[in-house]
């Protein structure tokens, strides 16, 4: 299967289309937001604080007159880029352990699932909240707690695909011709969990996105002036009744973005699937 | 003028230990490959042949798995040998050929790569002599297409043709010893000759040893000088193929080759009953409910080899002391 096969296989669903159109979108704009956006995110303004849409200001302003808009694509390079380099972090450690931990076995498996086990025991929102009260809050405290606290769910499962590719013939025959491990790992096994391993992220990275902004939003992640999803939900939390709006742009952005992920996680296991042609 | 043996097994065992006591799944293997010389391995599903090639390449080992007894190569003894020594050994003094080709390429890597891998892991060759040292071997095993078949991926290619690379890879190190488990059962049978004449041919070529496994007595009596029938991890008979064929001397044997098929049969002769648990086996004769000769001896028989004149082993009661079935056998 070609690399081109999928990516028709996966614009060929409208919906599938519209969600990595949306994706493309936002990211894009969090990353043109130097260029793009109408006003500096972090301006006060407290003559025109809570106004509507209007010129100069297209979504309006906040309770300290900053730009909606501008704070909304600021806020999607947090959000987005943050959540991506957490799944890097979390799928590079994951691998590293998972494979050393299925392909070695015996004693350091049992470890380090033991380990894993302690680290899945907990919900992992409750484990988060553990590590950053440790650490104190900010965005790479929040970073480090998440990772520390993902890592295991993947290092599971990578162990499980590499535990069932180390008995495949294929190993085997490699083994037999005298290969080592750490090359026979490199060209046999990783190539192998890769597609699996991106699915999953992909599916998660939605999560991984929510929990930051739910972070922020309980004021453990990104610090204020800082323009966040999260962060803004929670400024907009005592304007409910006045400006739900506040409320509502940033809710809809996480809300969008999240499910969009979520779809296209969906849509890129069945296209990466072999077994459907 | 004898030469050296190549490969020495002595009394090898292997033991798994499970919930509810020990499974023996080779007892006391012993037999010796020289140069250019081929054994055949015969018996039925689950006798032991494909633990006795793994074991044999240091790759049957887990919790519980014990290997005991004494496997020399080119004089060295290979049983206590560390790690990184017993995987240069592998593939380049000792090869083997899989069961099945279609499950022993990785999809996502070319033939080509499989096979300069297996070069480098062994020989400091960089890739563009790898890469001429594989289309050598692969024209050698019958693929003279060989630079098309290294770009492709496994699955573009023929269960035959995947064999065959097979036997290029395990050859291109020109091994002493080759182990070759069940190289045929996966093939058709026009294929299966072919690739047999083609492996006879390496053999031959490279003088190099080999230990085939079957259950197909035509691959035996087509490629072994020497053959030993296994039953129930025992080596009940060894003897050369000519005298084997013509004179069993095992009932095992005997219904063995009795259960071929043949042009004037009209139906195949099965060897009645099933094998016995390898679990907690003792240490009777494993043949004892299925054997059509049992007699009185057989009670107190403990399965030690008897050598008879001209050299045959073999392992039955009949044997023995009274030596009554000897003199029938061999009348």
């Amino acid at each position: 299967m070609t690399f081109g096969t999928i990516v028709t296989r996966l614009a060929g669903r409208k919906l599938t289309a519209a969600c990595l159109l949306i994706i493309l979108a936002i990211t894009l704009s969090g990353a043109l937001a130097p260029i793009l956006a109408p006003n500096d995110p972090n301006l006060v303004d407290l003559e025109k604080k809570l106004a509507g849409p209007g010129a100069g200001y297209p979504l309006g302003t906040d309770h300290l007159g900053r730009c909606i808009l501008s704070r909304l694509m600021y806020g999607a390079r947090i959000s987005l880029g943050t959540a991506f380099l957490v799944m890097f972090l979390t799928i590079a450690i994951s691998t590293v352990v998972g494979t050393l931990s299925g392909y070695r076995g015996g004693t350091l498996d049992g470890l380090i699932m033991r380990i894993c086990d302690i680290l899945l025991a907990f919900p992992s929102l409750v484990l988060a909240l553990a590590v950053i009260g440790m650490l104190g809050p900010g965005l790479l405290n929040m970073m480090i707690a998440m990772v520390s606290v993902q890592w295991a769910w993947y290092a599971r499962m990578i162990r499980g695909m590499v535990l069932s590719l180390r008995e495949s013939g294929f190993v085997l025959s490699a083994r037999v011709s005298g290969v080592s491990g750490p090359v026979i790992v490199a060209r046999h096994i990783l190539p192998n969990i890769l597609s699996q391993v991106i699915v999953l992220s992909t599916l998660d990275i939605g999560w991984v996105i929510l929990n930051i902004s739910g972070m922020s939003f309980l004021g453990l992640g990104i610090q204020p002036p800082t323009p966040e999803w999260g962060a803004m939900l929670n400024d907009g939390r005592q304007f409910l009744r006045s400006n739900p709006s506040l409320m509502a742009y940033p809710g809809l952005m996480i809300l969008t973005v999240v499910a969009a992920f979520n779809l296209i996680g969906d849509a890129l296991r069945d296209a990466l699937d072999p077994r459907e042609t | 003028m004898k030469s050296k043996p190549l490969l020495k097994v002595d009394n090898l065992q292997v033991r798994i230990a499970v919930p509810g006591g020990v499974v023996r799944v080779l007892n006391g293997v012993s037999f010796q490959i020289r140069a250019g010389k081929v054994l055949g391995l015969l018996g039925e599903s689950g006798c032991g042949k494909t633990v006795t090639c793994l074991s044999l390449a240091g790759l049957f080992n887990g919790p519980g798995i014990t290997v005991s007894g004494n496997v020399e190569l080119n004089g060295r003894s290979m049983m206590d040998l560390p790690a990184e020594k017993m995987r240069s050994v592998r593939g380049r003094e000792l090869a083997m050929i899989m069961q099945n080709p279609m499950s022993a390429f990785n999809p996502l890597v070319t033939v080509g790569r499989h096979f300069t891998e297996t070069i480098r892991s062994h020989s400091p060759a960089t890739g563009r002599e790898a890469w001429q040292t594989a289309m050598e071997y692969l024209r050698r095993a019958g693929l003279p297409d060989s630079g098309r078949v290294m770009e492709q991926y496994p699955f573009q290619l023929s269960g035959g043709m995947l064999q065959r690379v097979m036997v290029a890879i395990a050859m291109s190190m020109r091994p002493s010893v080759l182990l070759a488990d069940e190289p045929t059962t996966s093939l058709d049978a026009t294929l299966r000759a072919q690739i047999l004449g083609q492996i006879a041919h390496l053999l031959r070529d490279f003088k190099t040893g080999a230990l085939i496994v079957s259950h197909d007595l035509g691959v035996i009596a087509r490629l072994a000088d020497k053959v030993a029938v296994m039953y129930c991890g025992y080596i009940v008979e060894m003897a050369s193929v000519a005298e084997l064929f013509d004179r069993p001397l095992h009932p095992y044997t005997r219904a063995l080759l009795s259960s071929r098929a043949g042009i004037k049969k009209k139906r195949l002769t099965p060897v009645g009953g099933q094998p016995p648990s390898l679990l907690n086996l003792g240490d009777s004769c494993p043949f004892f409910e299925r054997c059509a000769e049992v007699e009185r001896a057989c009670l107190n028989y403990r399965m030690e080899p008897e050598i008879l004149p001209g050299g045959r082993m073999v392992r039955c009661a009949g044997y023995g002391a009274s030596k009554g079935k000897v003199l029938r056998g061999l009348a």
